[in-house]
């Protein structure tokens, strides 16, 4: 096994809109090793949903990916036609959304849900599909699955209804699943046993996990690398631990500051002044230069994702080129 | 408990909601009316410039307590007292007016609670022309003053006197969010129930809009109500800490006390079920369950089908609050330190 599982190059997303077109990704790079929980962090509107989005050839029109390229176990994924894409999506790349109530048909028994994607993805027959269906409901913690597997989504509850999600999810048994926000939804008590149930789950099965979500303690809980994005870019990138004890990036500096913590009582929380542009507005150059507090010249022009060890940081300050180290002197 | 100045004082505080079927359905299927108990019984002070924060998951009745707390609900049992004014009881219109103006609310969805149709400037007015003084006498405020208490306001909370013409559209959630509190403090309350005021909002402007509150509060000697499920947002921002759970108080105690060491088994867990982002890898009591539906409760403590502690005595009888903690083991066993 070598090669990353995902790999994302150069990806840009752009939107047609009436006043011309707004790049909403903007140069996009990483990969996800297989079995790598990935977590893709930022703000909304910071361009994570949508990263997720052009991974699995969902993105909407007027958007559409205008460069770069995605690849799946070295195949190129993101310029197939959409019946060879259906075919990828949910069996070898399984989704959960947030909102676990509009991601189930309501209409349709969580049994025959999970029947039909098992039949859809798999050559075996409905009986065995259906033994299938319920052995991963009792896998993601249902209790009497028996009994639950003909029942309809508006009888479970949040918790339950997001377990019949991963359940949907992983029943192909996908290579890797992108999970949007799956806990955003949840209170706290039911996302801790949410969060502890997918990263069980997909390493029993060995999936990679592309984890979005705009909270740092889901992030710190389950992701093993984790992608910073502001404004359409990746502003850093690296190991979870060495990220959040020691985040390099200014922006990712004033999250992690910006963060109310358990543990003491602060005086004053950390403020980013300012709030991120809109995608008709971003700045030429660093994107976070007009909120940046170490902002320099050489931030007018835009830095490239610059590696520093086994880390990456979107930022001129590390730049260790000659030239660099003059024009700073 | 007694608080020594207390502002707010809440008795016996509860609220039903009727959630029958339409009475034809009722009729048809012979089904009986049902009702949710959203508050039930709650009993506690809020202290002059304390603030006062509330937890609890969603359904525990945090909001139906925010909203009979500023009298947009009526009660169905108990009072709410504003300065020894129950607002719900009293009809002399001045001494209402008088209690109105001191307690204001902040919302949670900032696009929501700002009129879209109307300037800023507008917004902010309107508590200071509705509760300008009456009778024409010196404090009488004419156009031009208001528009200057206008500009006045979005200076403190961050904004520009130019801000005032343009219309909420144009703001981002946060400035919206500045809005809204520069218009609750138009009118000099006393007293503000927030009701997540930060939740819509992304973490780096959350600690904006709280650094703006707590400043806020200093220099107005405001006394907060924060209502949130977020326990880092309480723990930075209020001085006593109120838990709920499925409509009563479970456990009442200063901050840093509670933090550090909750003595209700729910407090435990809620604090065990925050991500850590120090990643200390500290024990963390998994704790099954989610919240039950409030329209059908558990006898007894309504928490013990989740309560990894709960004994016999549990499953029968409601625990009474007192001490500040609604538990039948709290004292005989309390739990130790927390291992932070």
């Amino acid at each position: 096994m070598t090669g990353p599982l995902l790999s994302v190059r150069d990806l840009r997303v752009e939107f047609a809109t009436r006043k011309g077109a707004l790049t909403a990704l903007d140069g996009v790079s990483f990969d996800i090793a297989p079995g790598e929980v990935l977590g893709v962090v930022g703000e909304s509107g910071a361009g994570k949903s949508l990263t997720g989005l052009a991974v699995i050839g969902l993105l909407d029109a007027p958007g559409r990916i205008d460069g770069g390229e995605i690849r799946l176990d070295g195949e190129r994924i993101d310029n197939l036609p959409p019946a060879r894409m259906r075919l990828i999506r949910g069996r070898r790349i399984g989704i959960i959304f947030q909102d676990p109530l509009t991601s189930l048909n309501p209409l349709m028994r969580i049994g025959d849900q999970l029947t039909e994607t098992i039949l859809a993805h798999k050559p075996i027959g409905r009986r065995q599909a259906r033994a299938q269906a319920i052995a991963w409901l009792s896998e993601v913690g249902i209790p009497s699955p028996e009994n639950r597997v003909d029942g309809y989504p508006h009888e479970f509850s949040g918790g339950m209804r997001q377990r019949v999600v991963i359940a949907l999810a992983l029943c192909a048994e996908p290579q890797l699943v992108i999970a949007d926000e799956p806990t955003t939804a949840l209170d706290v008590s039911v996302q801790a046993q949410i969060i502890s149930l997918l990263k069980n789950l997909t390493r029993r099965h060995g999936a990679a996990v592309m984890l979005i979500t705009h909270d740092m303690g889901v992030i710190a809980e389950t992701a093993d690398r984790v992608a910073v994005m502001y404004a359409g870019r990746i502003a850093e990138i690296g190991e979870v631990h060495e990220l959040i004890r020691n985040p390099m990036h200014p922006y990712t500096q004033g999250l992690m500051a910006a963060i109310p913590t358990l543990a003491v009582r602060a005086r004053r929380l950390m403020q980013i002044p300012g709030a991120m542009p809109r995608l008709s507005a971003i700045p030429r150059g660093c994107a976070f230069a007009p909120r940046c507090p170490q902002a320099f010249e050489r931030c007018a022009e835009r830095p490239p994702l610059i590696a520093v060890g086994d880390r990456g940081a979107a930022c001129w300050l590390y730049d260790r080129s000659p030239a660099a180290t003059d024009i700073r002197n | 408990m007694k608080a020594a100045d207390p502002i707010v004082e809440v008795h016996g505080l509860g609220r039903v909601f009727d959630v029958s079927s339409p009475w034809v359905s009722r009729l048809i299927d012979g089904e009986p009316r049902r009702t949710l108990t959203a508050v039930d019984g709650l009993d506690f002070a809020i202290e002059r410039g304390e603030t006062f924060g509330l937890v609890g998951e969603s359904g525990a009745g945090k909001s139906t307590l925010a909203r009979m707390v500023v009298g947009l609900l009526e009660p169905s049992q108990g009072q709410v007292m504003i300065d020894g004014v129950d607002l719900a009881q009293t009809r002399d219109r001045p001494t209402r007016r008088a209690v109105r103006r001191r307690i204001q609310m902040i919302f949670q969805d900032p696009f929501a609670s700002l009129n879209p149709r109307w300037r800023v400037g507008d917004i902010i007015a309107e508590p200071v022309r509705v509760f300008r003084p009456r009778d024409g006498g010196a404090g009488r405020l004419g156009r031009r003053a208001i528009a200057a208490r206008v500009d006045e306001l979005l200076e403190l909370v961050g904004l520009h006197s130019a801000d005032a013409p343009k219309f909420p559209h144009e703001f981002s959630g946060g400035q919206r969010q500045r809005i809204a509190i520069a218009r609750a403090i138009a009118a000099h309350p006393d007293f503000i129930v927030c009701d997540e005021p930060t939740s819509a909002l992304d973490v780096s402007i959350q600690a904006q809009i709280l650094n703006l509150m707590r400043d806020l509060q200093e220099r107005l000697g405001l006394t907060y109500l924060l209502i949130t499920h977020n326990l880092a947002v309480v723990r930075f921002m209020a001085t006593r800490v109120g838990v709920m759970y499925l409509g009563r108080l479970v456990e009442i105690g200063e901050t840093d006390a509670l933090f550090a060491r909750p003595r209700h088994p729910y407090t435990r867990m809620l604090l065990d079920a925050v991500p850590d982002l120090s990643m200390s890898g500290r024990a963390r009591t998994p704790i099954g369950g989610e919240p039950p539906n409030p329209i059908d409760p558990p006898p007894g403590c309504p928490f013990h089908p989740r309560c990894p502690k709960a004994i016999a005595i549990c499953k029968s009888e409601r625990p009474l609050f007192g001490d500040n903690v609604a538990c039948h083991l709290a004292g005989a066993d309390e739990p130790g330190p927390a291992a932070e």
